[in-house]
């Protein structure tokens, strides 16, 4: 058991390696995916796939749906959030940039490495997508992906940092649908009482 | 320009704004080419001023935002070009009387 866990630690280093070797070659490359790995593209461009999905539906049904999702997907990114935060109270593990073969080309986060923070956030608010929004959510699962590889390559997660973030974000996941199907009537309710209340007109398209 | 949280902020407004032409372009029936065009031109706007404005890979004690704080800054946000957008609309229905 303990020669399997050092074979794949040492496996992660390796992949890590492969990966990070590639930074600090193109300077431009590098700018580029330090955007793609810092904490607003991805994030700011998911979000604003959100607030698109809640407004564009006008078919009541449809809108209904589509909302609940939105309303999952925010729920399970608070989830991995939640997760991620329990988990690094049990568990540290070292940033990669503190090996000495390591480059560094982003900030020198301070908190645990494992798991991937981000990572779970966006896969979290990706995940629940693809139900409703096939398309759209496969696009914010690429975005995902693009951030969880740049997090790599700029030298601040393992790849199975970045693996146990996507753990996480299923695992929240999972929990909010289970969640959301005991409170399904009350937020059908919520949602009929958004659409139609006077008083909240001001909050709809 | 202003500073991390007032940037942020001003950017979320942008996007977001871009965002909300797009999806009431996209709820009427007649979806209107230019409307997509404007609203993908601010989203982009509002990125290439965030980005290209200071560095922004900054950690939270160093100037950078923290997830609670980008979180009620998208917020407000949203919720301000949101007002905009429907002042807006308002607006033009008015002139459109005249």
């Amino acid at each position: 058991m303990g020669n399997l866990f050092d074979l794949l630690i040492d496996l992660d280093r390796n992949l890590f390696f492969l990966i990070n070797s590639k930074a600090g070659i193109h300077e431009s490359i590098d700018s580029l995916l330090v955007i793609v790995a810092g904490d607003y593209l991805v994030p700011v461009m998911l979000s604003l796939g959100l607030i698109f999905l809640w407004f564009h539906e006008t078919a009541e049904y449809q809108a209904m749906e589509v909302r609940k999702r939105v309303l999952i997907a925010i729920c399970s990114l608070l989830g991995s959030c939640l997760l991620v935060m329990i988990i690094n109270e049990l568990f540290f593990r070292e940033r990669p940039f503190n090996l000495p073969e390591a480059k560094l080309i982003f900030y020198a986060p301070t908190d645990s490495s494992f798991p991937s923070n981000s990572t779970a956030a966006m896969f979290g608010l990706s995940i629940p997508i693809l139900k409703t929004r096939m398309r759209v959510g496969m696009m914010m699962l690429l975005a995902s992906m693009c951030l969880a590889i740049c997090r790599v390559y700029v030298g601040v997660h393992f790849p199975g940092d970045v693996i146990g973030g996507v753990l996480v974000a299923l695992l929240s996941f999972c929990i909010t649908i289970l969640l959301f199907k005991v409170i399904d009537k009350q937020l059908t309710d919520a949602l009929v009482l958004f659409e139609k209340s006077k008083w909240l007109k001001v909050f709809r398209l | 320009m202003f500073g991390f949280h007032l940037d942020y902020f001003i950017c979320c407004v942008i996007s977001v704004s871009g965002v909300l032409i797009m999806a009431s372009s996209y709820r009427r029936s007649s979806q209107s080419f230019a409307n997509y065009i404007v609203g993908s031109g601010l989203v982009v706007l509002a990125a290439l001023l965030f980005f290209l404005t200071d560095d922004r890979a900054l950690n939270d004690y160093e100037g950078g935002l923290d997830a609670n704080e980008q979180a009620v800054l998208f917020s407000t946000g949203s919720l301000t070009a949101l007002l905009l957008h429907k002042g807006f609309v308002a607006l033009k229905r008015r002139l459109e009387l005249f």
